[in-house]
């Protein structure tokens, strides 16, 4: 358990230099926007953590610590930048931080307790809290909204791992498909060569043992047994050697007529390829529309379960998934219908590019055997380029221009010189002798056994790829299954609480409120009861103010049931701005009742509300800083009475009498309502709490009038009369002093002083400031020097105190 | 004045629930009997060194070495 004591800040963000007396209890900082309150935050959570949240995430893109953190006259000097705290930990022992922002995550640490710090910043959610941050969690989308709970409560460790085996299983599922399509492949290979219809062993044997048995060898029983061209005599020369004379006659005859016939095959497929293509060159962004398009069938054919295999967003449920997807195919129909026209040509194309490839293979094989180098090198060169043709038309999309200018001119490769190789490896076959048939029943088994070799490969590869997804697959339920479930329990609890706090702060009229928080596919739903009407998502009818309560309501939930009595230290920077002041006071009982044991440090720009704070006991006497103004070479000013005295006697030194005025009237404003709250005096209820000073100084003498009587009358029943003399001449002062402010008070009033300053002279403003100096001092303890208060806060009053307790009035009679 | 370790990022260090979360897991799975001995090793390793690994650190882990 760690309080902090004391936050000392130099030259950080828009801060000079500043101290804060915390004490280890709750605080609040009031001033207008932009004096530099939420810079006290940042300063307060750097010296923990050595980050600024404000520095970081969405929006704050090229900001960092390092060049931001200093005060922007520092900003190359961050070693000038520093924040020390003094916190209080178990025992009381104190621990000091001192950290610099050259160096923000090395602080110098001095007192024991190290580990204790460590274990706090690394277990507690989050230090700081903007308005923007707790209303995340309540307008965020469902899988955003899991995301910033778990990142908030340190729990994103678990999302990270569901993605990680969700991703996993995604992957592997690929593998697999891609591993059967290969098995498929090689199983069509093997098939056409054994010429059968299926791969079932016995028909492969019989196709094979046909054969062996022309060659007289014995038959093979049992697939995996023997080699299929077991037995054959140099059965792995026979291959090599051997040239089916009438099919590479035929293959080259095929050759010649597609390159001699302009109107032949491959010529005729790749104009009709060119044609359908030509839709995308007149449309440049039809392209990205088909690459969607086939991003989307892709996805779709890869759905298994709720979460999107593209992206790993959670779903509703598999069939919305599949409907979402669906709906963004349709919506692109011509681009599908170009793109189903250039898929089936290109599917032409690679029909008769592979069949162009097969003959150029057996004639490629031919120049092999017969040693016809040359020629087998043109051959083979020729051969590398068709078939890296096939690849792009089996995806015609990936290459565009290369895809069209296979269309324009595919045959651009087949120059003289091979017509002239293709001639030379036809005169060289032409006169070979044919195979007979027992060559071409050796040819056939060698070439089958290393099909089949293939196959069982391929299939291997699959088992292992389908097993692996299998794996993938289990793993990901399970982890999803098992997180889900811890999940789920403490986010039951979690609404539970949630509920209970909001019935809290609007028990009025949301009596009978209700949460719903559930895990979705990894998303985190909320939906919250409307006047007993139903569950409807928070910002469906609820008002502003209400989702404000509402995200700090389910913050500190949460928080409650992660961290537990660990929740020690809260920051709060400027939430609730739209709560009105009813919803308030319920805040402030939340706050006391369910969180007594935790440290808020509060900012605000709103007075009332942080006169509020105070007169609900969320923060003591003296737990509040007041900034008046911020300026960039000095940071913040607070309202301190020594400093606007100096500052008042400064401008009026130097003949600045209108700004002596403004200053004067500006802190009697401040100081006036201070007192007024402290003295428990009451003014005209409004709707917007703002009095001027001739409204607030009758009031507040007034009422110190009526205490300086009822002390006088509760003196003398105690026979105190020293004391009731010392109360008679308080009075005769007040009444003096209170006169002749009445005299002066034309020369700080905010219609005259704009216009009729310069009318003052320097002695006749020293004469004001000296007037309403003593009247200030009659509200003060001439030993201790601080303000003089009712007490108690609430309730019947019993004395005028102050805090060091050398003036207390006692106002309660001897009975 | 002394430099205690306070450079370690905190999120490297999760509530005591994560951790409750992953004993279980690796519990279930040890009982569900999904993966070999090696591989059941080889991921408790990866996830003690890193709570929140890639989907590629888990396939090599579990796919690519002994699945004995």
């Amino acid at each position: 358990m760690i309080k902090i004591k004391k936050v000392s800040i130099e030259k950080f963000r828009g801060i000079q230099r500043l101290s804060i007396d915390l004490q280890g209890e709750s605080f609040a900082i009031q001033g207008p926007n932009g004096s530099g309150k939420s810079g006290v935050i940042d300063a307060i959570e750097f010296g923990l953590t050595g980050t600024i949240s404000r520095l970081t995430g969405m929006g704050t893109g090229g900001l960092t610590i390092r060049s931001h953190g200093p005060h922007v006259d520092e900003r190359n000097h961050p070693e000038n930048a520093k924040v020390t705290l003094e916190l209080a930990s178990v025992g009381g022992e104190s621990i000091v931080i001192e950290r610099k922002v050259s160096s923000p995550t090395q602080p110098v640490v001095s007192g024991k307790g190290a580990e204790q710090i460590q274990t706090f910043i690394s277990d507690h959610p989050e230090f700081s809290l903007t308005r923007k941050d707790v209303l995340k969690f309540i307008l965020a989308e469902r899988g955003k909204r899991a995301k910033d709970v778990q990142t908030l409560l340190r729990m994103d460790a678990i999302d990270q791992a569901r993605t990680s085996f969700q991703s996993l299983s995604t992957q592997m599922k690929r593998n697999a498909k891609s591993q059967s399509d290969s098995l498929d492949r090689a199983a069509k290979d093997l098939r056409e060569h054994l010429k059968i219809g299926e791969l079932r062993e016995e028909l492969i044997l019989e196709a094979i043992n046909q054969r062996r048995t022309l060659l007289q060898l014995p038959p093979i029983m049992k697939l995996g047994d023997t080699g299929f061209g077991a037995g054959i005599v140099g059965g792995k020369e026979i291959r090599s050697r051997s040239i089916p004379k009438h099919e590479v006659l035929q293959s080259i005859t095929k050759v010649r007529n597609i390159l001699e016939q302009g109107d032949g095959e491959l010529t005729r497929s790749s104009k009709a390829l060119l044609n359908d293509l030509q839709p995308l060159e007149k449309d440049p962004l039809a392209l990205g529309r088909i690459v969607k398009q086939g991003l989307y069938e892709t996805g779709l054919n890869l759905v298994t379960s709720a979460l999107c295999p593209l992206c790993d967003t959670p779903w509703d449920d598999e069939a919305h998934l599949r409907g979402h997807i669906l709906a963004n195919i349709r919506a692109n129909a011509s681009a599908i219908e170009i793109k189903s026209a250039v898929e089936k040509s290109a599917r032409t194309c690679v029909t008769v590019w592979e069949s162009l490839n097969d003959s150029l293979s057996m004639v490629f094989r031919s120049a092999t055997i017969l040693q016809l180098i040359e020629e087998a090198e043109t051959i083979s060169s020729v051969l590398a380029k068709t078939k890296a043709n096939v690849e792009l038309l089996r995806n015609p999309f990936a290459n565009l221009a290369s895809t069209m200018a296979i269309g324009r001119d595919p045959l651009t490769y087949f120059g003289g010189d091979v017509r002239d190789a293709i001639s030379r490896i036809y005169s060289a076959v032409e006169p070979l002798p044919e195979l007979n048939e027992e060559e071409s029943a050796k040819e056939y088994l060698t070439i089958a056994q290393e099909r089949f070799k293939a196959y069982h490969a391929s299939r291997a590869e699959y088992d292992s790829a389908d097993e692996a997804s299998k794996v993938a697959e289990e793993l990901s339920s399970l982890f999803k299954q098992t997180s889900e479930k811890r999940l789920t329990a403490l986010y039951d609890q979690v609404e539970a609480d949630f509920s209970k706090f909001y019935r809290l702060l609007n028990g009025e009229d949301e009596g009978s409120f209700k949460a719903a928080l559930a895990q979705v596919n990894g998303g985190l739903d909320l939906e919250v009861d409307f006047y007993g009407r139903g569950l409807f998502p928070p910002n469906a009818f609820h008002s502003e103010g209400h989702q404000d309560g509402m995200g700090l309501c389910l913050y500190f939930a949460l928080a409650k049931h992660v961290l537990g009595d660990r929740f020690t230290f809260c920051l709060l920077d400027d939430v609730l701005m739209s709560v009105d002041v009813d919803h308030r006071r319920e805040f402030c009982k939340l706050l006391k009742t369910e969180f007594r044991e935790t440290q808020f440090v509060i900012t605000t720009h709103d007075a009332v509300w942080a006169r509020q704070l105070t007169s609900e006991s969320v923060i003591g006497r003296n737990r509040m800083l007041h900034i008046r103004k911020w300026t960039v070479n000095d940071g913040p000013s607070l309202w301190d009475y020594d400093e606007i005295w100096d500052e008042i006697e400064r401008d009026i030194k130097a003949d600045r009498i209108s700004d002596a005025a403004q200053g004067l009237r500006r802190y009697l404003e401040f100081i006036a309502s201070e007192l007024v709250i402290k003295m428990r005096a009451s003014l005209e209820a409004r709707p917007i709490a703002s009095y001027d000073l001739g409204e607030m100084l009758p009031v507040l003498v007034g009422r110190y009038r009526e205490y300086l009587k009822r002390a006088k009358a509760a003196a003398n029943s105690w026979n105190q009369q020293a004391l009731v003399n010392d109360i008679d001449a308080r009075e005769k002062e007040l009444s003096e002093t209170y006169q002749r402010t009445n005299a002066e008070q034309w020369s700080v009033n905010a219609a005259v002083h704009y216009n009729e300053w310069a009318n003052l002279s320097q002695s006749d403003f020293i004469t004001v400031k000296e007037v309403f100096g003593h009247l200030l001092k009659q509200f003060k303890c001439s030993s201790c020097e601080n303000w003089l208060y009712a007490s108690p806060i609430k309730g019947n009053i019993d004395e005028i105190r102050c805090d060091c307790g050398e003036t207390n009035l006692n106002l309660k009679k001897k009975s | 004045m002394k430099k205690p370790d306070l450079e370690a990022p905190a999120q490297t260090k999760h509530p005591r629930l994560v951790e409750e979360v992953f004993a279980e897991f690796f519990s279930n799975l040890r009982e569900a009997n999904i993966l070999g001995r090696k591989q059941l090793e080889s991921l408790t390793d990866l996830f003690a060194k890193d709570p929140a690994p890639k989907a590629d650190s888990i396939r090599k882990a579990l796919f690519e070495g002994d699945k004995v």
